[in-house]
């Protein structure tokens, strides 16, 4: 409120005179010194408010429970091992305090796998030693990466002993080092591997080496390091008795190497795991899967070449593999015949079954039906598979990854896998659409057991009215004796396709038939 | 019910099944048996328990996790953590440590790995001079010892 005598003022439009112009200027000034007085006090208070926030946080940095050390060490190493990088574990954490390092330097988790990487020095085995000791009695796993794209290993064109890979003190690890579960060796060319190879076969006499005691091998190779001479050179002679073996290579340089002389696995009775990711012929892969009889799963990544179907030559034998439970074949050209070995292998026990095309390219004519002479021979290969003593009689999964062939073809197939109860279908803007309309002309049931379909029709090549359709007769034709398991379906589809127009209908229509529906868009 | 007695003397009647998530609380029951004494917990504050018990009825009737599962065992190092989970977090570090000390003296195995996790996350990509600051936590390494360190590390050449 401004004085009485000025008050009245604001109601009217009187005109000031001098004496009160004044009067008023004084008042004005009067007000503006109270102002800057009581902005300076503001000033004030905010410089002790923030002095004694600061003070606050500087207790309360004391009581951190970081600083008290109520947190205990096992704790800290448990959020230790979700934050460190596996390559390289203590280089943040360890530098934050002496405490942390010590925590880190004393958890064993934080050591279980090494990676280490090339560089100009040879690799560091004082140091491997020392990192692998640190994850005392837990399994181990050590990754070296021989080379990249900076540094590569230039021994093949040296007489001198300068293998990033094969040198005396990683021979002396692999023989006095800890026991180790995974090993992962990533060399430039094969030749590292010959030399690496070579000398641990020569000091074999050491016992109970580190070597042999290694549960899981990966062994990955860059190139091949001369065009065909250098295959001959066995490198896969000295393997360690492994439950699993991982082997990468690159295409072979040419194809018309024959596989007798190309370099094989010895018998390893113990393997029950073999991935192979290379364009190795039929007739290889054969011969060392007979070397095998224990194995349980086999992974074999064609890496998008056609791999040769050479002529089984030994004996034409079939090759059993009574353990055998998943077999998958990935990334096959769609041209290749890789999937022709599916005829020479007895499998009783396989359960799953992969079969993955890379996308054929779009101006390919697509394969025709499996009874034309000349094209895909799968439905006659499977039929080998599924007939005969030791045959495949109870295959339960099936995965079909850009599949090359018609409908037609499809349910024929199909037609001889009757105890299939998952099914995985991923198409290709090529895949035959006609599938479920001709599925439900089919007089038998087609896949009897089937319990849950999987598709990934991101293409739309598949009306899901049709599919609809198809799974609605399945249900009205079952009967007590011959009941429908159809459970669930899950279909990823592309929302944008004139095809998923009416999904939401078919969809509501299928769970309405009692079947758990999941689309991903 | 079950009833529980904080730190600071408060009282919580608690579901059973709500509560046996702890495994602690569940093999006391076990071994005592039915009982009209509170449990004792001298290391969980009233403020800290209500927080616990939102995590433990949020998951009530989930099955309890495997407890012979060791996650580093199986080389588990992932850092996803469930949106509920993400939010429950989401609360002062103080009341985050708590929480973990929590989880680890009632051994709730979920929940502790939720905690270490959201740890480390908040450690992800962070220097350790940042990470310093982020916690709260004094550089008691002398330049030279630093140095060193430093140094050693280098050889492991990390990318």
């Amino acid at each position: 409120m401004i004085k009485e005598q000025f008050s009245n003022l604001l109601h009217g439009n009187y005109s000031l005179d001098p004496l009160e112009l004044a009067a008023i200027q004084r008042e004005i000034e009067a007000e503006t010194l109270a102002i800057d007085k009581v902005q300076s006090a503001i000033v004030d208070l905010q410089l002790q408010l923030e002095a004694h926030e600061a003070k606050r946080q500087d207790y309360k940095t004391l009581l951190s429970p970081l600083r008290r050390g109520v947190v205990p060490p096992e704790i800290l190493g448990e959020v230790f091992r979700y934050a460190i990088e596996p390559v390289c574990p203590v280089n943040r954490v360890g530098l934050v305090c002496k405490s942390w390092r010590a925590i880190a330097l004393t958890t064993p988790s934080l050591w279980q796998a090494v990676v280490m990487f090339p560089s100009d020095a040879p690799i560091n085995v004082n140091k491997l030693q020392t990192w692998t000791a640190r994850a005392a009695t837990l399994p181990k796993t050590v990754r070296i990466v021989g080379s990249n794209k900076r540094y590569r290993c230039l021994c093949r064109k040296s007489e001198v002993d300068n293998c990033r890979l094969a040198f005396p003190e990683l021979i002396r690890f692999f023989s006095d080092g800890p026991v180790l579960d995974q090993v992962s060796l990533q060399c430039h060319t094969h030749h590292c591997l010959v030399r690496l190879f070579g000398l641990l076969r020569s000091d074999k006499d050491t016992l109970s080496r580190s070597w042999d005691s290694i549960r899981h091998l990966a062994l990955q190779i860059d190139s091949w390091s001369t065009p065909t001479h250098g295959l001959v050179r066995q490198f896969l002679h000295n393997l360690p008795p492994v439950s699993s073996l991982f082997l990468d290579t690159p295409w072979l340089p040419d194809s018309d190497v024959p596989s007798e002389i190309l370099p094989a696995l010895p018998p390893l009775d113990c393997l029950t795991s073999l991935h192979i990711a290379g364009n190795w012929p039929n007739s290889w892969v054969l011969r060392n899967l007979r070397s095998c009889p224990n194995l349980e799963e086999v992974i074999l990544n064609s890496k998008q070449s056609e791999r040769v179907d050479d002529v089984w030559t030994e004996g034409r034998t079939l090759v059993s593999l009574p353990k055998i439970q998943v077999l998958r074949f990935q990334h096959m050209a769609t041209h290749g015949e890789d999937a022709r070995i599916l005829g020479w292998l007895r499998m009783p026990a396989l359960r799953i079954l992969e079969l993955s095309y890379e996308i054929p390219h779009p101006f390919t004519v697509q394969e025709e039906d499996p009874d034309t002479p000349g094209k895909v021979k799968l439905y006659r290969d499977m039929l080998r598979m599924l007939s005969g003593v030791d045959a495949v009689v109870d295959l339960q999964q099936l995965r079909l990854v850009h599949f090359p062939i018609t409908a037609k073809g499809l349910l024929r197939i199909f037609g001889v896998l009757p105890s299939l109860t998952f099914l995985e279908l991923v198409t290709h803007i090529g895949s035959d659409s006609k599938f479920f309309k001709l599925a439900r002309q089919v007089e038998n049931p087609l896949l009897p057991q089937l319990r849950y379909l999987k598709m990934h029709d991101y293409c739309g090549v598949f009306d899901p009215d049709d599919i609809y359709q198809f799974l609605r007769e399945r249900k009205a034709t079952a009967t007590e004796a011959s009941p429908d398991c159809t459970e669930r379906l899950d279909m990823g589809v592309n929302p944008y396709n004139r095809n998923s127009l009416h999904l939401d209908e078919s969809v509501r229509a299928m769970r309405g038939m009692g079947i758990l529906v999941n689309i991903v868009y | 019910m079950v009833l529980l007695l904080t730190s600071d003397n408060e009282m919580f009647s608690v579901a059973e099944d709500v509560i046996k998530r702890s495994a602690y609380i569940k093999n006391m029951l076990e071994d005592v048996g039915e009982s009209d004494l509170p449990i004792p917990l001298p290391n969980v504050e009233s403020n800290v328990l209500v927080k616990i018990l939102e995590y433990c009825e949020h998951y009530r009737g989930e099955p309890l996790p495997a407890s012979d599962v060791d996650p580093a065992e199986i080389g588990d190092r992932s850092l996803d953590i469930a949106d509920w989970d993400q939010k429950y977090m989401a609360v002062d570090q103080e009341m985050l440590f708590e929480i973990i000390l929590a989880a680890n003296y009632l051994d709730i195995k979920s929940l502790l790995d939720v905690g270490c996790k959201t740890v480390a996350k908040m450690m992800k990509g962070k220097s350790s001079e940042e990470i310093r600051t982020l916690f709260n936590i004094a550089n008691d390494f002398t330049p030279e010892e630093e140095a060193q360190i430093r140094k050693e590390n280098a050889w492991a050449e990390c990318r």
